[in-house]
């Protein structure tokens, strides 16, 4: 007993490594997003620093929250959960409200707050994941029936129905695999995931021929060759840009395919360009990063103190991960192509914010795990 | 032991999560390595060619020249350097290379980048080729340029028609410069620049440069001096018969070497007006080559060269002329209705008898005479080196009369190109060979090497040598005596023969429309120039022994001024005799200044001898008959 204690005490509270792999991250972020960026900021903004320098701003304030959220004990969330719940819903509701719903691109998915225009949809995830971590820790007797998962499900599926009314149809989806998450973690029966897929995937089916635009891009998925003046134009460019990276890359900042031929190059797009100026060794690097980040995000959630940190930790982990990943295989036209940004790295200060401030969350989850083994640790001897 | 509130089955879970997403990363490496590195040669080939942009730089077209290297027609390219300052990285360095290429301060050039502040600020005008070689060699981004390329023709209108003119996008419209427009345009050179999407160039753009390669250079068989001559004496004559066209062919008849060629009216190749397009394609049809006509008399020369090469008449057959014949009853008049009673072959030309010719022709009969069309290339193009060469317009054998093959004889009811009828007299009068015609003597490189030269190609063997021998004798003495007189160059042996045509419109004899014709050539008994004059519907006088003869006489004298003066140094001496009109007045007892006001008003020189007052003596004496120009020897003792 006493060497174990030892242990863990010597054990710091901080996680380091989990800390300044998100700020390497954050880092190669911000280089990228002025590599990525500084043709298009100059023609557009005239200033080849215009998002670079946003992004750096999102990196301070995200700083900040990340070091806040590791002192705000995380249990204070499970008491605001069904606030977290209803300002998500609000402020997704509010994206339809005429004047302060921004429309870009033939979607409403931003709401301007004057000074700042916020995408409600990415604090919603966040919002979901803690009501349902709070619920299912709190009821975490009542999952093995379908009706003690129903409420998760309800909360879950309203979310993606206001989502995908903007529409954003890659949010939805994230939403609905952080939401199947959640319940993988929360101890749902496997049959029943049976009964939420099956209606999930008809629901995937109808939404893909209710919008034709959605079949479109499914086919250029399939063949991107075949439209790449239309439907395949994006697909196509982003796939000269991955292609061109070869083994080590073209080189930091000597991108071709950001001169303005690839599209959305320093967001939703920002790994062609990483993957072009970098190379496959750069992507594998790059990747192995994230998976540090989500190994210790998922470290932190096993080692949690309680049920709903536990769940917290998986649930922001999961987001982080589940962005990652379908980001990725976007670009690569692993699957058809959804605008989802790459988490800390694509330029777009909210969501920088928000997930760092996440990264918080998992601190403080950690920092309370250890404090309170010590104090069990103290209170044996 | 950690003491924790998650379970064993939840840890499981979270673990499976954690494989689930390794499993996906992996997959996605799997991925990656497929496109970055088993397909990142083909995808990046793909990308290539958007991310550059290609500049043509044009290739200098050719220059066509005479036959003695007077350039004619010519192109320059010239540059415009810009300064685009977005694109500067090194203002110093922009400043220094263009400083030392264009030969302007380099203060100067500051100076301009900071005054101006358009986005692009022109530094040189007209640069040529090798000032923006050296500005590339030295290349910094920022700098650019633009061309311009324009075709010169030298002298406006000379040779219009067979030079021709370029289209608006820089090829070969009419003429030779279609004709030979793969020759002349060169290949153009190309630089390949990095842009952006929208095909703006990078900063950073890397630029591939490939030259291009000039075109050839075309000699011609044009002699220059004759051609710029022969056209102010067709526009002279254009004025003085108010004809509607006049034309003229100088052809060397032993080579078919085309020397000078012209129609009038012309057009300024420097000032197309395409706004009227059929006035255009009517100037521009070089109608000597194009066009076909009824020669009329000048054609007697050929019927008589078949007929001495059948060897069925001679200079001094006799026929008689009773003012007309009657073949199968249609009565075809001689040109003197009178009749020329009895007359050889020699005086049927120089009296240019109808009868004579309808009697040879018949002789010959319509299937030889058409033998012979067919072997002296009227039946088929000679494939001279431009485009519209046209060929004979003949009566089909089985549809012609006796009647019509009659007029044949005299040159009617057949119609021929004027280039026809010089290349088939140039056979008749050479030793009997028909020539190719050809207008390109020679192809060469921008840097002088011959990609081709043209020599005299025999397209055919037709008459014997005595037809030609005999056929020089006849045709001096239609000049020296008959109706060719008015191209009389007394002491200088020219030969020739006058045509007066009538038109036809619409199948009918167009009422007091002819085309009066002179062809010759000179010396008469080694010809070296063959001429033919053509005069389309001239007012008043309309014979061409009147209106053509003339005409040719001032080009044959052009010629001989130009090519035989030196040769035949004798034949000047005789000249300068026969062309003395001034009577020289005496001058003896004026002083100096009368004397040499009286010479000046006479347009005479003058040289002065000795120191006296007053003219004691002069050469030539008082009477003497000089010429302009003439030296007078004042002795004034």
């Amino acid at each position: 007993m006493k060497i174990t204690s030892t242990i863990v005490t010597k054990k710091p509270r901080f996680d380091y490594v989990l800390f300044f792999a998100t700020i390497l991250l954050v880092a190669v972020g911000i280089v990228l997003v002025y590599s990525a960026s500084f043709y298009s900021a100059e023609i557009t903004y005239g200033s080849k620093m215009f998002f670079a320098k946003k992004q750096v701003v999102g990196a301070a304030v995200g700083l900040v929250g990340l070091l806040v959220m590791s002192f705000v004990k995380y249990d204070h969330l499970k008491k605001i959960r069904y606030v977290a719940l209803g300002v998500s819903a609000v402020l997704l509701g509010l994206v339809f409200l005429p004047k302060i719903g921004v429309t870009n691109y033939g979607a409403t998915r931003w709401i301007n707050l004057g000074f700042i225009t916020i995408q409600p949809s990415e604090i919603a995830k966040f919002g979901f994941v803690i009501f349902s971590a709070g619920y299912l820790a709190k009821n975490y007797e009542k999952v093995k029936s379908f009706v003690g998962i129903l409420p998760v499900l309800l909360a879950g599926g309203i979310m993606c129905l206001l989502i995908i009314l903007e529409p954003n149809m890659s949010i939805t989806i994230c939403m609905a695999l952080t939401m199947m998450v959640m319940l993988v973690v929360g101890g749902a029966r496997l049959k029943h995931f049976l009964i939420i897929i099956v209606p999930m995937i008809a629901a995937a089916v109808v939404l893909v021929l209710v919008a034709p635009y959605r079949m479109r891009r499914l086919m250029a998925f399939i063949n991107p060759w075949q439209s790449a003046q239309s439907e395949g134009f994006q697909l196509v460019q982003s796939l000269y840009a991955v292609g061109s990276g070869g083994w080590f890359g073209v080189g930091l900042f000597n991108s071709r395919q950001k001169y303005l031929f690839l599209p959305f190059a320093e967001s939703d797009f920002i790994f062609s360009i990483f993957a072009e100026e970098c190379g496959f060794v750069g992507c594998v690097l790059l990747l192995l990063v994230y998976l540090v980040v989500i190994y210790r995000g998922l470290k932190i959630a096993r080692e949690a103190k309680d049920r709903f940190g536990c769940y917290l930790a998986t649930g922001i982990t999961a987001i982080i991960a589940i962005q990652v990943l379908m980001n990725v295989a976007v670009v690569t036209g692993s699957i058809p192509p959804t605008g989802l940004p790459l988490p800390f790295i694509s330029a777009g200060s909210t969501s920088l914010v928000v997930f760092m401030s996440a990264v918080g969350v998992l601190q403080n989850i950690r920092r309370e795990s250890i404090k309170f083994n010590q104090n069990i640790i103290g209170m044996a001897t | 032991m950690q003491i924790k509130y998650t379970t064993l089955s939840v840890q499981r879970r979270i673990s499976a999560i954690f494989l689930c997403a390794v499993f996906l990363i992996l997959l996605i490496f799997i991925r990656l390595f497929y496109l970055q590195v088993l397909s990142g040669y083909s995808l990046q080939s793909r990308g290539l060619s958007q991310w550059l942009r290609d500049l043509p730089i044009s290739a200098k077209r050719g220059t066509i020249t005479d036959r003695n290297g007077v350039a004619l027609a010519s192109s320059h390219t010239t540059f415009d350097c810009y300064v685009r300052k977005a694109d500067i990285e090194n203002r110093d360095a922009v400043a220094e290379v263009l400083s030392s290429a264009l030969e302007i301060s380099k203060d100067e050039i500051l100076e301009k980048l900071d005054k101006y502040n358009y986005s692009e600020i022109l530094i040189g005008k007209q640069l040529q080729k090798s000032v923006v070689q050296k500005v590339l060699s030295g290349y910094q981004s920022g700098i650019f340029f633009t061309s311009t390329t324009s075709r010169d023709y030298h002298y406006n209108n000379l040779l219009c028609q067979i030079i021709g003119f370029l289209s608006s996008d820089g090829d070969g419209q009419s003429g030779l410069e279609r004709q030979y427009n793969s020759y002349l345009k060169g290949i153009d050179g190309v630089t390949l620049v990095e842009t952006d999407i929208r095909g703006k160039s990078l900063n950073s753009s890397v630029s591939y440069y490939v030259d291009s390669i000039d075109g050839l250079n075309l000699e011609l068989t044009i002699d220059f001096q004759i051609q710029q001559a022969t056209e102010k004496i067709l526009a002279e004559a254009m004025n003085n018969t108010g004809a509607k066209n006049a034309s003229a062919l100088v052809m060397n008849p032993n080579t078919g070497e085309i020397v000078a060629i012209s129609t009038q009216p012309s057009f300024n190749l420097n000032n197309i007006d395409r706004s009227n397009i059929q006035t255009l394609n009517e100037l521009s049809r070089a109608q000597v080559l194009s066009d076909t006509y009824e020669p009329g008399s000048t054609f007697k020369v050929i019927v008589a060269a078949i007929a001495l090469n059948e060897g069925i008449t001679s200079r001094e057959h006799y026929y008689y002329c009773g003012g007309a014949r009657i073949i199968n009853g249609v009565r075809i008049n001689c040109s003197r209705r009178s009749g020329h009673g009895p007359q050889t072959l020699q005086q049927g030309l120089n009296n240019s008898c109808n009868c004579v010719f309808m009697d040879l022709i018949s002789q010959i009969g319509l299937r030889k005479f058409y033998w012979y069309l067919n072997e002296l290339g009227f039946t088929s193009a000679y494939g001279l080196d431009f485009p519209g060469e046209t060929k004979a317009v003949l009566m089909p054998e089985d549809i012609a009369t006796d009647a019509d093959l009659a007029r044949m004889g005299f040159g009617q009811t057949i119609a021929i190109s004027q280039l026809e009828l010089v290349n088939a007299i140039s056979a008749a009068i050479n030793g009997g060979n028909v020539m190719q015609p050809y207008l390109v003597k020679k192809i060469s490189t921008s840097s002088g090497e011959t990609i081709y030269s043209k020599s005299a190609t025999i397209l055919n063997k037709v008459f014997k040598p005595s037809v030609s021998k005999q056929l020089n004798i006849m045709l001096e003495e239609v000049v020296s005596k008959g109706g060719g007189k008015y191209a009389r160059i007394d002491g200088y042996n020219l030969a020739g023969k006058t045509g007066t045509a009538q038109k036809y419109q619409n199948g009918a004899i167009a009422q007091g429309k002819y085309v009066a014709s002179f062809v010759g050539y000179y010396p008469a008994d080694k010809p070296e120039y063959i001429v033919l004059v053509t005069v389309d519907e001239p007012k008043g006088a309309y014979y061409g022994g009147i209106v053509a003869a003339p005409v040719a006489k001032q080009i044959f004298e052009k010629i001989i001024d130009l090519r035989f003066s030196e040769t035949q140094a004798n034949a000047e001496y005789d000249l300068s005799k026969t062309e003395a009109t001034i009577e020289l007045p005496s001058l003896i007892g004026m002083t100096l200044s009368e004397a040499g006001s009286t010479l000046a008003s006479l347009k005479l020189q003058y040289l002065v001898s000795g120191n006296g007052k007053r003219v004691t003596q002069q050469i030539a004496g008082p009477g003497s008959m000089v010429k302009e120009g003439d030296i007078v020897l004042l002795v004034m003792e």
